[in-house]
């Protein structure tokens, strides 16, 4: 079972909700996704940056200024501006290239190679029961999906899989949530949870991934914000995690408070074995 | 000397300097000899990435000794600074007008670092 966790707006409670889910079962596999500030780690493993990282690399492309005669076809055909031609010198800026190798093909003088770069690193680490991996974008890059579709790669389907997905609706929350057998959103009672769940779900529902909602520092008075919005849409509201200062204390701590409130382990396990069983029926449905 | 500014609209020399450079919607691009003025739609502005580099690039196509604009991202100075054009920054709210007086009296600022991280 892979569940991925995710959120429309930063600071919901992804890592909340990921790191005690997985501290809670037994034989589970924790990858944070969210490459640009993975932060599961402290909560998981906090040497992690002491173990030695695997490379992300793409290929960028390198011009030979020699061999160039300053056509400018890869530059015109590159969309998304990774080249520019200036005083018949092509630049390269190599953190916005798709590293498609369009620019190679056109380029008629064969004055074009690929090299390698390094856009990010996946850690690993092996944290009690949890087999846990970080994937991170190097600072000053901006295409995150190759590190996420790597880290992807060390998904084992034998262990309970939780992804912390990156937060928004963009291609790399995308990347995260593709393959996984179902979805939580993580969000907050305020207008501003509200409105960013509202893009999750309807990102989440273009693509058809089944779904369900967990609100954090879930409070009796403002809770209405999202069980209104959830009934009108027949949306399945999972778990409430409470505004509480205990827990509050334990996250700035870097603690899980599954450590410290020992009775939420079996409301978390409840709550995965919830999931396994919507998915099992779901699947039962549609094979009937 | 050609100048070229980012423009919000291309109604003339009253129009106001565009505060983006790469997401401009027009580039005026004036001579200064003869003050005629070009107005160029910036395909670059609606463009997912790299919309500074593509700016820049047809700045640079245009032929420009000069750009006046509020703001250049690291990508754009660059770019600009590679093709050897002058940059010159200036508040949002004048006009192409007001800009064209300020760099011919010599009282803009020339660029020299990036005046910003980057939008996307």
């Amino acid at each position: 079972m892979k569940i991925s966790i995710l959120s429309g707006k930063g600071g919901t409670g992804k890592t909340t909700l990921a790191v005690n889910m997985a501290l809670s079962l037994k034989n589970v596999q924790l990858l944070d996704a969210d490459v640009e500030e993975p932060d599961d780690y402290i909560f998981i493993s906090p040497d992690i940056f002491d173990t030695e990282a695997e490379s992300v690399l793409r290929l960028i492309p390198e011009v030979d200024d020699d061999l160039c005669t300053a056509c400018k076809k890869c530059v015109d055909f590159c969309e998304y501006n990774t080249l520019a031609m200036m005083l018949d010198q092509v630049l390269v800026f190599p953190e916005i290239c798709h590293s498609c190798g369009g620019c190679k093909i056109v380029c008629p003088e064969n004055a074009i190679t690929e090299i390698e770069r390094e856009l990010g690193k996946i850690y690993h680490a092996v944290s009690g029961e949890i087999d846990f991996w970080q994937g991170e974008l190097n600072t000053g890059e901006e295409k995150s999906v190759p590190v996420i579709e790597k880290l992807k790669t060390k998904i084992d389907t034998d262990k309970k899989v939780i992804i912390d997905s990156p937060p928004g609706t963009t291609c790399p929350s995308v990347e995260a949530v593709a393959d996984t057998d179902y979805s939580i959103v993580v969000t907050e009672p305020t207008p501003f949870g509200l409105h960013d769940m509202d893009m999750v779900i309807e990102m989440l529902q273009e693509i058809q991934q089944p779904f369900g909602v967990v609100i954090n520092r879930s409070d009796e008075n403002s809770d209405h914000l999202i069980e209104n919005y959830c009934s009108e849409n027949d949306i399945n509201i999972l778990l409430k995690i409470p505004f509480s200062r205990e827990i509050a204390e334990l996250y700035s701590d870097g603690t899980a408070f599954v450590k410290k409130m020992g009775s939420w382990k079996s409301k978390f396990q409840l709550l995965y074995y919830d999931i396994v069983r919507e998915v099992n029926n779901n699947e039962k449905n549609n094979s009937n | 000397m050609k100048i070229i500014i980012p423009s919000s609209s291309d109604k003339g020399l009253e129009a106001e300097i565009d505060s983006k450079f790469g997401r401009a919607s027009y580039f005026a691009v004036i001579d200064s000899e003869n003050m005629s003025i070009e107005f160029v739609k910036n395909d670059s502005a609606s463009q997912a990435s790299g919309a500074g580099v593509g700016a820049a690039q047809l700045c640079a196509d245009k032929g420009a000794d000069v750009i006046i604009a509020n703001d250049f991202g690291p990508k754009a100075f660059y770019a600009l600074d590679s093709a050897g054009i002058e940059m010159y920054s200036i508040s949002a709210e004048d006009s192409l007008n007001s800009a064209i007086k300020s760099l011919q009296s010599g009282s803009l600022t020339r660029v020299t670092v990036p005046t910003s991280r980057g939008k996307r």
